[in-house]
């Protein structure tokens, strides 16, 4: 699964795409908004990892609206410490799930499962 | 009896004579104006050969006079019609005007016949008349017209225009109804004597009653801002009694003992007349004055009670700063008092010089309209008059003016404007002379009209109205402005440092959680194998220890943070001692050398061993050295990592890029004015507190920097402070910071730097609270991509502060 992780700090950044690599994935990652959508039109990922607070102009909530309108397949999954929005708010602008930094690798591992592989 | 109509007579002459010249010196273009001048000549001239023909005994010299005299009258009656047809809306009277042509031509035919006998046969002795006309065959057929159009207009066009008319005309007709009944009851009798008919005190008497009608119609054309007629004709009854009183009774009763008195006083008797009907005639004026001055209080007594109010609430406004507030309280105190349907307040917009709707109360379609541009036909109007706009008076004047051209037809536009904004008055608020706003007041509820005096208040409201404003304006200019300068300040952003904070320490906690969850995972996938495997059970105890470090850095980091949010409170003061500034330096090179070697980089230090002492707190100020030297190390590194990657280029061509910090300190005299700067200028919060001292009392001291302020129980008095101060300047030529950053640079947690890298960026904003706690201050100069320049200033001690008694100095 192709996966990309946008996350300002590079340090979980670091973590989590060595983990994923590990588990047989393909993973990106991306500090801000504009890279991570260029990421996403070069790659086509099927999940983003995505943290609302970015560098850059660009917040995550942006970057949630143009993925979903561009490329409405892809799974997003909200990885944020702070209530900037709400969660019904980013559940209806199509996040698969918001998980509350700090967060826990196996839930993020388990929930990743019920992607749906891409059609080969 | 024929000494009574000679005094009616010559009053009317001269009354009419004055009149005409008064009314059509107050509108030389206007037809109306015109055309009851014309009247008023015609009057005079028939009153002034009546006089004469009836005192005239010689017959041939009276038929010459009397033919004079109806020469004018046969025109009486026609300019009278003329003049009420100009009071008709402009497309009406074009319909009127074959009416008004007939009938001058009808008028010049008599004219005609009125130097043959046909008209006039002859003049003879008649009743109490020396000599009186006699008709000729033509004369009754004339005299039945004369009377038909005086009628006609008395009485069918007059009643007419009266009930179609609104507002300030329907006044203006109540006036001339009144005025025209009276010219007529006084006037026709006059032809009465032909047949013989003297009606006792109607006959001289009655012919008061034409100059009185004749005044009551100059003073409702002449005069725009009409009161009601009740007051009109009080004010003119009290003058007109008066007048007689005082004047006319000697007057008259001096002429019937003549005999007696020019046997008393001898042949000269008429010199004493003259100069007591002087001395009576000044004594007037004043009575007149006196009893204007009653009527008019007994009259408008409800009026002049909201004026005051009004202008008491005027004076009290000057202490509303709030804009709004003071807007709507102006509207709602014009509104309530003088009961108007509505009222709103326009703003000029600077620089632009439009208008814009501020305030609104009532008005029914005022939201329609809420902005004028500049070159609006009402702008200008404003401007040019600075006189309250009456929407009635604007549409009589529209009426009644001849055309010409251009004005008309802005004065159409301002027409259709006010009655847009449904704008019974507008009132211009002047700021010396200068149009800052206008207020739009709706129509009296109780529908009578705008007075002179209204509008008299209305304008000294507006005027004080303008002062208060102007205040509001200002204070909130200054509120907005303090606001910008405390959001740069980063003060008002709590909200955003909060957030800021959270992010920060949740980041340090989600490394923390992803490290444990995954070496959680991968030692639980050993534990759970089957066989026990010592090897990968080793390897994964191992990779543990070493991400333990990364966990324990991770921590401490957090901590970091916490406590740096805690400096935030205002470092205390307490451990203060005199100390160098050299000292304070050496601590920062020390620990930032001990942490990690400044790799080529060149640290150059010029610090004299002799600068003054200051007052301070030597772990402090270290660390702001400390931070400001990583700050440098760390800008030309992120120079050095450009220029290797092709993105920039070294300041001096091809040689290669060096980067020197260079750490230099030396006392200065802040009040030499050797230095471009104040202390002033030095941040934006200082430049705040200047703002603030300036404005108090006492003003700001020169160059001197403020005292910080304090938190803590202790009062504190602003000492008086050292001219001289320490500098210490960090200069790097590293990457160099843009405007933007510039001003975001002492806004907590507001960051240039990779945050895993560095710190949470806090560091600007920690070292201005102590170099504040210290008295001092922190400027930074910045040429993006050629480096940056901290300059820290310091208080040099006291000599006094040092020796505790103050005495010397």
């Amino acid at each position: 699964m192709k996966i990309l992780i946008v996350e300002d700090e590079p340090k979980v950044a670091r973590l989590m795409a060595a983990h994923f690599t590990g588990k047989g994935h393909q993973v990106w990652t991306s500090e801000t908004g504009q890279a991570a959508l260029e990421l996403v039109s070069q790659h086509q990922p099927q999940t983003i990892l995505l943290d609302l607070w970015l560098k850059g102009k660009m917040n995550g909530v942006e970057v949630l609206k143009e993925v979903k309108r561009t490329r409405p397949e892809t799974t997003v999954v909200v990885v944020t410490g702070l209530e900037e929005s709400s969660y019904q708010e980013l559940l209806r602008l199509g996040a698969l799930a918001v998980l509350k930094k700090p967060i826990r690798l196996d839930e993020l591992d388990q929930l990743l499962q019920q992607v749906p592989e891409p059609p080969a | 009896m024929l000494s009574q109509y000679v005094a009616a007579f010559v009053i009317t002459a001269l009354t009419h004579v004055t009149l005409a010249i008064v009314v059509y010196l107050k509108g030389p273009r206007r037809l109306t104006h015109i055309t009851y001048a014309i009247y008023a000549v015609a009057v005079a001239w028939w009153s002034a050969f009546e006089t004469a023909a009836i005192v005239t005994a010689d017959p041939v010299r009276a038929l010459i006079l009397w033919r004079c005299c109806i020469g004018a009258v046969i025109f009486i009656p026609i300019i009278f019609v003329h003049f009420i047809i100009t009071l008709h809306e402009p497309e009406e009277r074009a319909t009127k005007l074959r009416l008004i042509r007939t009938t001058y031509l009808i008028g010049l035919g008599f004219l005609l016949l009125n130097f043959t006998p046909l008209f006039i046969a002859g003049a003879g002795p008649k009743l109490s008349f020396k000599s009186f006309m006699k008709p000729g065959l033509f004369y009754p057929w004339f005299l039945t017209l004369w009377i038909g159009w005086a009628s006609y207009g008395v009485f069918v066009l007059l009643p007419r225009l009266y009930r179609r008319s609104v507002g300030l005309k329907r006044i203006q007709l109540n006036y001339l109804c009144f005025a025209w009944l009276m010219t007529y009851v006084g006037g026709v009798p006059n032809f009465l004597p032909l047949f013989n008919i003297e009606i006792p005190v109607l006959m001289p008497y009655g012919t008061f009653a034409v100059p009185l009608g004749a005044m009551v119609t100059a003073y409702a054309i002449a005069r725009y801002r009409l009161l009601d007629i009740y007051i009109a004709v009080t004010r003119t009854t009290v003058f007109m009694t008066v007048y007689a009183v005082l004047l006319g009774v000697p007057l008259l009763g001096a002429w019937a003992v003549q005999a007696h008195l020019r046997q008393a006083l001898g042949p000269r008797w008429w010199v004493w007349l003259w100069i007591t009907a002087a001395l009576m005639a000044t004594a007037a004026h004043y009575v007149s004055f006196f009893f204007q001055r009653r009527a008019d209080r007994r009259l408008l007594r409800a009026q002049r009670r909201y004026h005051g109010t009004l202008l008491q609430a005027s004076q009290g406004m000057t202490d509303v700063r709030e804009l709004k507030l003071l807007l709507n309280l102006i509207l709602h105190v014009l509104t309530k008092t003088v009961g108007l349907s509505g009222a709103s307040i326009f703003l000029d917009e600077r620089p632009q010089g439009s208008f814009r709707l501020a305030a609104v109360r009532y008005q029914r379609d005022a939201a329609s309209l809420t902005y004028l541009p500049a070159d609006d036909p009402l702008i200008e109007l404003l401007k040019a008059t600075r006189q309250p706009i009456v929407c009635d008076e604007l549409k009589l004047r529209l009426d009644t003016e001849l055309p010409t051209g251009g004005s008309v037809t802005r004065q159409v536009k301002v027409l259709a404007r006010l009655k847009h904004m449904d704008a019974g008055v507008i009132v211009p608020t002047l700021m010396d002379k200068r149009l800052i706003g206008f207020v739009v007041l709706g129509d009296k509820r109780n529908t009578q009209l705008f007075t002179t005096e209204d509008l008299g208040v209305f304008s000294t409201l507006a005027s004080q109205a303008a002062i208060s404003i102007e205040n509001a304006r200002f204070y909130e200019e200054e509120r907005q402005r303090q606001a910008s300068l405390f959001h740069a300040a980063g003060l008002a952003s709590l909200g955003t440092m909060a957030s800021s904070m959270g992010h920060q320490v949740n980041n340090r906690f989600n490394v923390v959680s992803v490290i444990t969850s995954i070496q959680q995972m991968k030692l639980q996938e050993v534990l759970a194998r089957q066989q026990d495997d010592p090897a990968a059970l080793r390897q994964a105890l191992a990779e543990c220890v070493e991400q333990f470090e990364s966990l324990q850095e991770e921590a401490l980091r957090g901590g970091r943070v916490v406590s740096s949010i805690r400096k935030i409170a205002r470092p205390s003061s307490e451990g203060y001692q005199t100390i160098s500034i050299a000292a304070a330096i050496q601590a920062g090179l020390d620990v930032a050398r001990y942490k990690g070697p400044f790799q080529a980089v060149d640290v150059r230090v010029d610090v004299p061993t002799e600068l003054p002492k200051v007052h301070g707190d030597l772990a402090q100020l270290g660390e702001c050295i400390l931070n400001l030297l990583d700050n440098a190390h760390d800008a030309i590194k992120v120079k050095e990592q450009r220029i290797a990657e092709g993105l920039m280029k070294t300041d001096n061509g091809s040689a290669p890029f060096h980067g020197v910090i260079q750490v230099a300190a030396r006392s200065i005299d802040a009040d030499s004015g050797l230095w471009p700067w104040t202390l002033a200028q030095l941040t934006p919060l200082r430049s705040l507190r200047a703002a603030r001292r300036e404005a108090a009392p006492g003003g700001a001291r020169g160059t001197k920097p403020a005292a910080p302020l304090r938190s803590g129980t202790e009062p504190v008095e602003e000492p008086d402070l050292p001219s001289q101060m320490v500098e210490v300047r960090i200069i790097d030529n590293g990457m160099g910071m843009t405007r933007e950053d510039l001003d975001k640079l002492f806004i907590p947690f507001y960051t240039t730097k990779a945050t895993a890298e560095k710190g949470a960026g806090l560091g600007l904003y920690v070292i201005r609270q102590i170099m504040e706690a210290h008295r001092g201050s922190i400027r930074v100069e910045s040429t993006p991509g050629k480096g940056t320049t901290v300059i820290l200033q310091l208080p040099v001690q006291e000599i006094s502060q040092i020796n505790s008694p103050k005495e010397n100095l």
